[in-house]
């Protein structure tokens, strides 16, 4: 009677537990099975004698089997198997066999199955860090999303939703993946950025490395506000990317104060620069009128002295040989004047020809952004450096460019391709643009000749006069897609070293100065 | 047109200009007495016995403006011509209040300046 109570009592806890559990006899026959068991297996019959090790999905049977057999006098066992479901996947367990008190019949084992989580990388598992991403993402003040290992863009945060005009029924906000492609965030994306957004996307999923770009998005408002956009990868236990979780800062009002900033700086520059070729003018027309009008007034006085009567031949002689003295004086201005531009003797240094491109990029940036252009950079790898004034060929290539920019304003093409290539002796330059190119590939380069409306005509005569002090060449060609091609040719010093200290051998080991001292 | 007696004077101090201008004066049949500067020509005390003066505007050290002013103190009906290498609508506003006759750019017509300078100097022939 009391064997049978203490039965009845463990039925009762059976019964009670909120996990599969049973009852199995010394001889492994399952005789008592509780209802979340049978919810697994809703065609079991716990009447019909079977073996618990059938409850075990048939891949963990062995192990069960090897645990069970081996159990000896322990009062529990542990495993940890898949129990067999109707029609789903095994469930994994934890599955505790506790001994119970001995009977007549030998000792009865209570089972009980606790599911445990399975422990794949895509699994339930990045799920549930999904789940508490997005809320994560969704508290956070700023513009929180996150995109598939493959670049998909998934889901966006509350925020960016509603800075989009999303509605909360959409595929973005619920993070359902619809067939989109990598490139499908373009939707948001201003096209003029497309291509920049394309391209540093698709560098950070190939390197799977911090992925960082600006472009515009629209808001719900159809208004464009730039934003800095930063993403990193997370990755599972196997190293690979499992999705990408990215910020969005809005930069917009930070950009127009800084563009305001540099624009008042160029206008400042720009007013001071007049003023100096104003006044630089001023000086030439000066030098210049000053033979010009001894000129006129010789002129009219030998024309006066030759229609005399009789002529005075002797004296239209000297007011004529003082015509030709003058005019050759007015000449004399006009040479003078070129090697004023060449008078600044350039220090040259080594320098390399990436990081100014680099420079110029990051100098001419604002400019760049404000006017919608893209610079694309060709530097071949390996370029050695060139021994030029670094200031110098920075103006030179910001003026270049400059032009480009100006010879594209108005129409449709939007990229200036800057260029380096290694000649035999030189390293080539090129600055090529689509802005219909040049009618006068010589005109161009003189001094006040320009095609600019408001051009002074100075920049391209001054850039060459550069150049051409260090020993190079700046010519311009038109190419076959409808643009001009700027292309400066400079030496390679052959060695860059001894041409920094010109003046070694003259100075000597008097000077105990090593050639590298400089 | 040798009719003159008076000579007409010209400060510049550009030499090629001095003598140009006395040789188209010459040509014209006036004579010139040339200085180089203000001061040599104010050093000089020649005001009261010269037809006319012409100067140029850009001189080392007294320029032509304040010549002008010094000028019109001791011989206040003197005809003067000013030349200029930078004229500007300023200078010559300046030169006129100053009591200029007539501001010439340079390169000049020559023959736009005899002409002026014949009727400077035609009254007192008279």
């Amino acid at each position: 009677m009391q064997r049978e109570n203490i039965s009845n009592a463990v039925d009762l806890v059976v019964d009670s537990l909120g996990h599969p559990s049973w009852l199995s006899d010394a001889g492994a026959i399952a005789f008592k099975c509780n209802d979340s068991l049978h919810g697994l297996r809703p065609d079991l019959d716990c009447n019909s004698n079977r073996s618990w090790l059938s409850f075990i999905a048939t891949e963990d049977r062995d192990v069960a089997e090897r645990h069970w057999s081996d159990r000896g006098l322990s009062t529990q066992i542990r495993m940890r198997v898949h129990l067999a479901r109707t029609r789903k996947a095994p469930l994994l367990c934890e599955l505790v066999a506790n001994r119970l008190q001995a009977s007549g019949h030998g000792a009865h084992w209570l089972f009980q199955a606790l599911p445990q989580r399975e422990e794949t990388a895509n699994g339930d598992e990045l799920e549930q860090q999904i789940t508490q991403l997005k809320g994560m993402l969704n508290f956070t003040p700023a513009y929180g999303w996150y995109a598939s290992a493959s670049g998909v863009l998934m889901w966006v945060g509350s925020r960016l939703a509603s800075y989009l005009g999303i509605p909360e029924t959409h595929a973005l906000r619920i993070g359902q993946d619809i067939g989109n492609t990598w490139m499908s965030h373009l939707e948001f994306v201003h096209p003029d950025d497309h291509a920049g957004a394309v391209k540093d996307w698709a560098e950070s999923l190939r390197t799977s490395t911090p992925h960082e770009t600006r472009f515009r998005i629209p808001g719900a408002n159809g208004i464009y506000r730039w934003f800095l956009i930063r993403a990193e990868p997370v990755f599972d236990r196997q190293g690979n990317v499992a999705l990408w979780i990215g910020i969005n800062v809005d930069i917009d009002d930070f950009l127009r104060a800084d563009e305001e900033l540099r624009s008042s700086k160029e206008r400042l520059a720009r007013a001071t620069q007049i003023a100096a070729v104003s006044e630089m003018s001023a000086s030439i027309a000066h030098e210049i009128n000053q033979p010009l009008g001894a000129i006129a007034a010789n002129s009219h006085a030998a024309s006066t002295w030759l229609t005399a009567n009789p002529p005075n031949l002797d004296r239209a002689r000297v007011s004529i040989e003082r015509i030709v003295r003058d005019s050759r004086a007015a000449a004399e201005v006009v040479q003078k004047m070129r090697s004023l531009f060449r008078k600044q003797a350039p220090s040259k240094q080594p320098v390399d020809i990436l990081a100014t491109a680099h420079q110029v990029v990051a100098l001419l940036d604002s400019e760049i952004r404000k006017r919608a252009f893209r610079i694309e950079l060709h530097i071949a790898d390996g370029m050695p450096s060139v021994l030029v004034d670094a200031v110098q060929l920075q103006q030179v290539l910001i003026n270049l460019i400059t032009n480009a920019m100006d010879a594209m304003a108005g129409n449709e093409k939007r990229i200036v391709k800057l260029r380096a290539l290694l000649r035999e002796e030189s390293v080539q330059i090129g600055v090529w643009d689509q802005g219909g190119g040049v009618a006068d590939v010589e005109r161009i380069f003189e001094t006040f000749f320009t095609t600019k409306e408001k051009g002074m005509g100075i920049g391209l005569a001054v850039s060459r006069s550069i150049i051409e002090a260090h020993g190079g060449t700046l010519t311009v060609t038109n190419h076959n897609q409808g643009g001009a091609e700027f292309i400066l040719c400079l030496p390679i010093p052959e060695e860059p070293w001894l041409l920094t200290e010109p003046n070694r051998n003259a100075k000597g080991n008097l000077a105990g100065k090593s050639p590298l001292g400089r | 047109m040798d009719n003159t007696t008076q000579p007409v004077v010209v400060v510049d101090d550009d030499t090629r200009m001095l003598e140009s201008v006395d040789d188209l004066l010459a040509s014209a049949g006036y004579t010139a007495k040339l200085f180089s500067s203000a001061e040599a020509f104010i050093e000089a005390d020649v005001l009261q016995c010269i037809a006319c003066l012409i100067s140029d505007v850009g001189l080392p050290g007294m320029n032509g403006c304040e010549l002008i002013t010094v000028v019109k103190a001791q011989a206040p009906s003197l005809p003067i011509i000013m030349i200029t290498g930078r004229e500007t609508q300023e200078l010559r506003e300046q030169c006129m209040e100053a009591g200029a006759l007539a501001l010439f750019a340079k390169p000049f017509d020559p023959q736009e300046v005899l002409q002026v300078l014949q009727l400077a100097v035609a009254p007192q022939q008279t």
